[in-house]
């Protein structure tokens, strides 16, 4: 402790022990002299440094952010490619959808669809998205048509019956008539192939020869498959011959309820005795028809005609020329064809004439206070059509030779019944959904393309080389059509040119289309896309032609 | 305001204790009405079915004439809607009859069958339509003693003449109906069956198969080899009820059958293969490879697809393929199975896991190994549970849906979802 004199000067040995610690301090800062600057500028660039490590961390991390960000933008985009090029398909084009000069625009990004065909049908599109530094690929296969329902002959979505005495066989139209391919070898008139029968439930034949019957010589004969479903079996007794596949189907077939066109159901029609009435291509809509006795109707293709009930007298007919296009006829309540009246098709082309029924309920047709069997079905002679109805029980009569196939809730063939299945049923588009099926789905790799190298964005590389883009609803390649198709009123109508050039809101039903990326549409081989179901595709027509730039 | 647990400290805990209590009441109560389906929602009728319904209880009755006419009116959606309804219990109806209507309305629905008969012999029937719903009232209410009038209803008045089929499909719902509801009929069966028609015969078959019950499988089972000629169809009928029977049948009917895939006739081979594929039997899968080389490719077709559905293996049809398939899984199963059986039951989790990777993948042996799996679903220790399963969705074996199904119904969140993915692959 320092001493102090009274005035508050210090002491003189207090000073000297001053004047001794100012002149060793002085000693020691002569060496050190500035060493705390370097100090603290050391300290100042660490600190900076730090900054800077922690400023390029940070621009790293925001740049990986981005990147990120547009790589998951570019996925989506890849994705909405994707989506552009089923709906291609689904319209019956190939799927390519921009290129990589000429990409789609959407949104903020850009992509462009290769489509390829495979074997078997398939298609794979190849998908790029891009936005600013993103770019993704993904690739999908799609199976094209649906279920092929036609393609499995006469289909029962529960038990199929033959009964007694009933020959099963098939041929194949494109290679000439029926009569034709029978063999004549063989007993019965019978191409002595071919026959698919497949149920969902039982196969049961029933075998023995009746009085009256075919004279074959051993019972039914099946010449060719008799698949019951994957639980179901086949069983047979008496005379029974199955000559192709009786192994249990792989899997159940659903049948997709029928889809009634939107056709106004005008007043009732009675063709009385004697008379015929032709009903030019188009598409009609009548809640009753009553075909008296020996009077007869004509239906020339394209046409559809939507009956609530059908009831055809002794002797009638109805008589289908499906020359330029096929006849649809729906019935929704009932439908009475008795032994005597007969269905005939003038081409004798199961394609050419589909019947599609949904006559399950039994209600008092005739007003005799008792309900009436909905479905009465047999025409007499040949019949040349496909028929589907997917809740109805089909009872084919005794004198019906039915060639084609059909699809029914359950079948049952009269004893003494022929039947021939189409093998050329399985290369149309007979099915019942249109829509591709995606089969598989992967990423793959971004092509290597002046466009999607990393060195700027599509963006700027679009606007640098001065390239066109076009908004996504409108960047299919095939940009120009040839469509049949009937109008809101029910007329044909048919259109070759630019897609944009037609109107869609006013395509009713579609009957047939051809897409081309030329004006000479169909020179390259291309075939009308005609499934039955086209109708389905027509949402995806409207919703085109109402989409907004992404 | 001072809470109320201030004035009184016991009564938040009081409150608890009488909640919990009226919980622990009203599962107690409920449990066992929930568990018995009493708490089922009774069903309601059919409007058309309720009007009939309400006529028979506002004219106090109805005799068995005017219910039939008005069943015939109705048409045969809703007779069947009808006669299923007056069938179900009574408590299980949102619409009943006092018990002396009810009475009176099954005793004229046990006549109505008897007035079709009567009618059809005096020439006043309207044929197939009462035919068939005397038929249908028999398959709702019939007894063995109805077996009879069953297959007088549906035979065609002239015996030369085939059966209606819709007759005849109904005949076979209704005698399973009644082959299902009342055992006695299948000792009534046995004794009749060798005298019948040919075409009744097959009518009668399906109707066992369709019934569906262990009875079945052995009325079917007897059959095989006293008729020559009927092989073929029993074997088919037998394929279809070990669809939907899980017992096993007999030793002699599994004897039969594995004789019948060596028999000289090309379509009993056919069968038996097919009922050798639905039963799974892996003890045939030796005599079923060499059917690849049938000389009939029918017989060929049918037994690769036995081969496929015993194994679950995806091989070609390749005759050679299958003989070392086969002859690579008998090794194994000789040398190394039982090593990792023993690893399964051990105490290790790391051997009983790595026990668990090694079982996949043995199509041959897959219901033997699936039982001894499925043991180690009662393990103390989730994931070893959880990799069990996906085991047992692999091997895909039926014999162990009723192990997962309790599991399903006792174990926690983490493991359920395990089960219910091998169940689905099981059911697939």
């Amino acid at each position: 402790m320092s001493q102090l004199t009274a005035g508050g000067e210090p002491a003189g040995e207090t000073i000297d022990l001053i004047q001794r610690f100012c002149t060793k301090s002085r000693a020691g800062c002569k060496g050190r002299r500035g060493s705390a600057l370097i100090a603290s500028m050391m300290f100042v660039m660490v600190v900076a440094g730090m900054g800077v490590v922690m400023i390029q961390i940070h621009t790293s991390q925001t740049k990986r952010q981005d990147q990120s960000i547009d790589n998951k933008r570019a996925i989506y985009i890849a994705e909405a490619g994707l989506a552009e090029g089923f709906l291609g398909v689904a319209q019956g084009m190939s799927g390519d959808v921009g290129t990589p000069e000429a990409p789609a625009r959407f949104g903020d990004g850009f992509f462009w669809v290769e489509a390829s065909e495979l074997p078997n049908g398939q298609v794979s599109l190849l998908s790029t998205g891009m936005v600013g530094r993103g770019r993704f690929t993904i690739s999908a296969v799609l199976e094209q048509g649906g279920d092929p329902i036609a393609s499995l002959g006469f289909l029962s979505g529960g038990d199929l019956i033959v009964g007694e005495g009933s020959l099963v066989d098939g041929f194949d139209s494109t290679d000439g008539s029926y009569l034709s391919q029978v063999d004549n070898l063989l007993p019965g008139g019978t191409t002595g192939e071919g026959a698919k029968l497949a149920a969902m439930g039982d196969v049961v034949l029933h075998g023995t020869t009746p009085p009256g019957g075919l004279p074959t010589p051993s019972g039914t004969v099946v010449y060719g498959d008799a698949q019951p479903g994957p639980s179901g079996t086949v069983t047979s007794a008496g005379d029974v011959t199955v000559t192709g596949s009786t192994t249990p189907m792989a899997a159940d077939v659903a049948l997709p309820p029928v889809e009634l066109p939107n056709v106004e159901m005008r007043r009732d029609v009675r063709i009385g005795i004697g008379n015929n009435l032709v009903l030019d291509d188009g598409e009609y809509g009548v809640s009753r028809i009553r075909i008296d006795e020996g009077a007869g109707i004509k239906l020339v293709g394209p046409a559809t005609l939507v009956i609530g009930q059908l009831v055809m007298g002794d002797s009638s007919s109805i008589t289908v020329d499906s020359t330029e296009g096929q006849v649809r006829i729906f019935v929704t309540e009932r439908l009475y064809v008795p032994s005597t009246a007969a269905l005939v098709s003038t081409q004798q082309d199961p394609d050419g004439f589909l019947l599609m029924l949904t006559t399950d309920e039994w209600l008092d047709f005739d007003e005799d206070g008792r309900v009436d069997d909905p479905l009465v079905f047999e025409p007499s002679g040949e019949f040349y059509g496909y028929i589907y109805g997917p809740t109805v029980d089909l009872e084919v009569g005794a004198g019906t030779h039915l060639i084609g196939g059909v699809a029914a809730n359950s079948i049952t063939i009269a004893a003494g019944s022929h039947i021939s299945f189409d093998s050329a049923l399985e290369g149309t588009e007979m099915a019942v959904s249109g829509l591709p099926v995606l089969v598989a789905w992967r990423i793959a790799d971004v092509p290597d393309q002046p466009i999607t190298r990393r060195n700027t964005t599509p963006k700027t590389y679009i606007e640098e080389n001065a390239l066109v883009t076009t908004r996504s609803p409108d960047a299919h390649l095939e940009v120009f059509v040839s469509i049949k198709y009937y109008d809101l009123s029910g007329t044909p109508q048919s259109y070759t040119g630019p897609s944009s050039g037609l109107d869609w809101t006013q395509v009713g039903e579609v009957l047939g289309i051809m897409w081309d990326d030329d004006a000479v549409v169909g020179d390259e081989g291309q075939e009308w896309e005609t499934v039955p179901t086209i109708s389905k595709r027509l949402a995806t027509y409207r919703e085109t032609s109402g989409k907004v730039d992404g | 305001m001072p809470h109320d647990s201030s004035l009184h400290p016991l009564r938040p805990l009081r409150r608890c204790v009488r909640a919990a209590t009226l919980w622990l009441l009203g599962i107690v109560l409920l449990l066992p009405g929930i568990v018995q389906g009493q708490g089922a929602i009774p069903v309601e009728p059919d409007p058309t079915v309720r009007g009939l319904l309400e006529r028979i209880e506002e004219e106090r009755g109805i005799d068995e004439e005017a219910l039939l006419d008005a069943l015939l009116a109705a048409g045969p959606v809703v007779e069947q809607r009808f006669l299923d309804y007056v069938a179900l219990p009574a408590p299980e109806r949102a619409f009943t009859l006092d018990a002396a209507l009810e009475g009176s309305l099954r005793s004229q629905l046990g006549r109505l069958p008897r007035l079709v008969r009567t009618r059809i012999a005096d020439g006043e029937s309207e044929g197939q339509r009462e035919c068939l719903l005397a038929l249908r009232t028999l398959e709702r209410f019939g007894a063995a003693t109805d077996v009879a009038l069953l297959f007088g209803l549906a035979s065609p008045a002239d015996p030369e003449l085939p059966f209606d089929s819709r007759l005849a499909s109904q005949l076979e719902h209704s005698l399973a109906a009644i082959l299902s509801r009342d055992v006695s009929a299948w000792a009534g069966l046995t004794r009749t069956f060798p005298a019948l028609d040919e075409r009744v015969t097959l009518i009668v078959l399906r109707a066992v198969s369709e019934a569906a019950s262990p009875q079945a499988m052995d009325f079917l089972g007897e059959l095989l080899g006293k008729d020559a000629g009927q092989d073929v169809i029993v074997l088919a009928q037998l394929g279809r009820v070990v669809e939907f029977v899980r017992a096993a049948p007999s030793q002699r009917t599994l004897d039969y059958v594995h004789e019948s895939l060596e028999s000289m006739d090309p379509q009993v081979r056919r069968e038996a293969c097919l009922v050798v594929g639905r039963l799974e039997d892996s003890q045939a899968v030796a005599l079923v490879i060499e059917l690849l080389a049938d000389e009939d490719p029918l017989v060929a077709e049918n037994a690769y697809w036995a081969l496929k559905r015993i194994t679950r293996e995806s091989l070609s049809d390749d005759i050679d393929r299958w003989r070392l398939w086969y002859d690579r899984e008998l090794a194994w199963w000789q040398t190394e199975a039982s090593d990792l059986l023993t690893a399964l039951h051990g105490e290790e989790i790391a051997e009983v896991a790595a026990a668990l990777r090694g079982l996949v993948g043995h199509g041959l042996f897959r219901h033997e190994l699936a039982a001894e799996v499925a043991v180690e679903l009662r393990h103390p220790n989730g994931a070893i549970v959880a990799q069990a399963c996906a085991v047992l969705g692999v091997l895909r074996s039926r014999g162990v849906t009723d192990e997962l199904q309790q599991l399903l119904e006792a174990a926690s969140e983490s493991v359920r979802p395990h089960a219910e993915a091998a169940l689905a692959r099981i059911r697939d």
